[in-house]
């Protein structure tokens, strides 16, 4: 079973989020090239959702070339992975944790210094 | 592709009073379409409307190319219909309701009747008049699921259904969704679980069709946009497609119903002011909308 998690109730769309975790999985090598995809019918009954849902997720993901089509087989995901992204791309991607932090620091009234060293200690943690 | 259902300026009055204001939707096959509004906002009226137990007083309801409420016998064997309270003969034990809804349909899908009742743990000999409400609409579900039927219309089936049941019907929506391709027409306030089983939605507000389209590209679009300045925005200010408009402070909270129309980078100019944008659950978006 593919680790998928989804919070429909959230603000972000279902198939962003299946969007979103399946790239983080290829990017962090958890999903490597030519590795099968679960059937449409099989995620939307693991997840319950809407198959149409992970029907679309899956269609965009192809359409940017991390996945493919096979004939008889399914989704896999791509062995020619397309170049890692310019640095800035990958930074924009960040863009919503960091407003997400930026705005409870702001609401718990925390220096920006703590705040950026909090950051840095967490990174080096990793 | 033909639509399944077909809505046109739908009008409905009780006495003066004007349920449904001109609806209009399409229904396409193999969808599945939630149904939201408040409580009075027509839900029950439009899906009784639809299926011609309820005269109208101006537009039409076409189910399958049939006119409501003149549906053809061959229609209305494709519907299957659970109605907020489950009309059941009260006398009769689980299995003789059964046998006797069988009676009036050439194809009935044994298997499925016999797994949902198991899984929902209904006994053959209990009577329906000492079933708890949950339990009759569980009934109620597999009896309008027996003969397969390729519109499914749910008046908030789920209501009294406690949160596991709810999770098994969900998955029994989807599983029907993707075996036959049915299309399922559904009425609920749990926005969760149509946020899950729902790809379109259809959001009535005193007897109007608010929105009709995608879950997800109503989240996309609605978006909450805070602005802050240090002058309060003008009383004229506008931006296209404003659905809410509230003052908080020193902030200004717009609702507007396309973030993609707007020019964030010239209200940011025009009035030195910073923006912050919050997308919303469609619980929280019922909610602006309603509020």
């Amino acid at each position: 079973m593919i680790p998928i998690i989804i919070s429909p109730s959230s603000g972000v769309p279902i198939y962003r989020q299946l969007i979103e975790q399946i790239r983080r999985m290829v990017a962090s090598k958890n999903l490597l090239g030519g590795d099968q995809l679960p059937s449409i019918r099989q995620l939307a009954v693991q997840l319950e959702v809407n198959p149409m849902t992970i029907s679309k997720a899956y269609s965009m993901l192809e359409a940017e070339g991390l996945l493919e089509r096979k004939r008889g087989i399914g989704m896999i995901v791509s062995n020619q992975q397309p170049e890692q992204l310019p640095v800035e791309q990958r930074i924009s991607l960040l863009e919503p944790a960091i407003s997400k932090l930026v705005s409870d620091a702001k609401q718990l009234d925390i220096d920006c210094e703590l705040v950026i060293e909090e950051v840095r200690k967490s990174l080096r943690n990793k | 592709m033909n639509p399944v259902i077909e809505v046109s300026q739908l009008n409905k009055k009780y006495g003066s009073v004007e349920v449904l204001k001109g609806v209009d939707f399409t229904i396409t096959p193999g969808s599945v379409v939630g149904l939201l509004g408040n409580n009075g906002a027509g839900k029950t009226t439009l899906i009784q409307a639809m299926l011609g137990f309820e005269d109208t007083n101006f537009g039409y309801c076409k189910i399958f190319g049939d006119t409501s409420p003149d549906l053809s016998a061959n229609t209305k064997h494709k519907i299957g219909y659970v109605p907020q309270e489950a009309e059941l003969l009260p006398w009769m034990k689980i299995n003789q309701i059964i046998d006797y809804t069988r009676s009036f349909y050439q194809h009935w899908d044994e298997k499925l009747v016999s797994q949902l009742k198991k899984q929902w743990q209904l006994d053959n000999n209990q009577i329906i008049e000492k079933l708890s409400v949950g339990q009759k609409q569980k009934l109620a579900i597999i009896l309008a699921l027996g003969h397969s039927p390729e519109l499914l219309i749910l008046d908030e089936p789920v209501a009294s259904l406690d949160p596991s049941s709810r999770r098994q019907f969900i998955r029994q929506l989807i599983d029907i969704n993707i075996d036959k391709g049915n299309t399922i027409l559904f009425s609920t306030h749990i926005t969760s679980d149509l946020e899950r089983v729902a790809a379109d939605v259809l959001i009535l507000k005193e007897g109007k069709n608010y929105y009709q389209g995608g879950i997800d590209e109503l989240k996309e679009k609605f978006i909450k946009i805070y602005v802050k300045s240090e002058r309060p925005l003008p009383e004229d200010f506008h931006v296209p497609g404003i659905r809410k408009r509230q003052r908080i402070g020193g902030h200004t909270m717009l609702l507007v119903e396309d973030i993609a129309r707007i020019n964030l980078d010239a209200i940011k100019t025009t009035y030195q002011a910073t923006i912050e944008t919050e997308q919303l659950s469609l619980e929280d978006i019922f909610i602006e909308v309603h509020a």
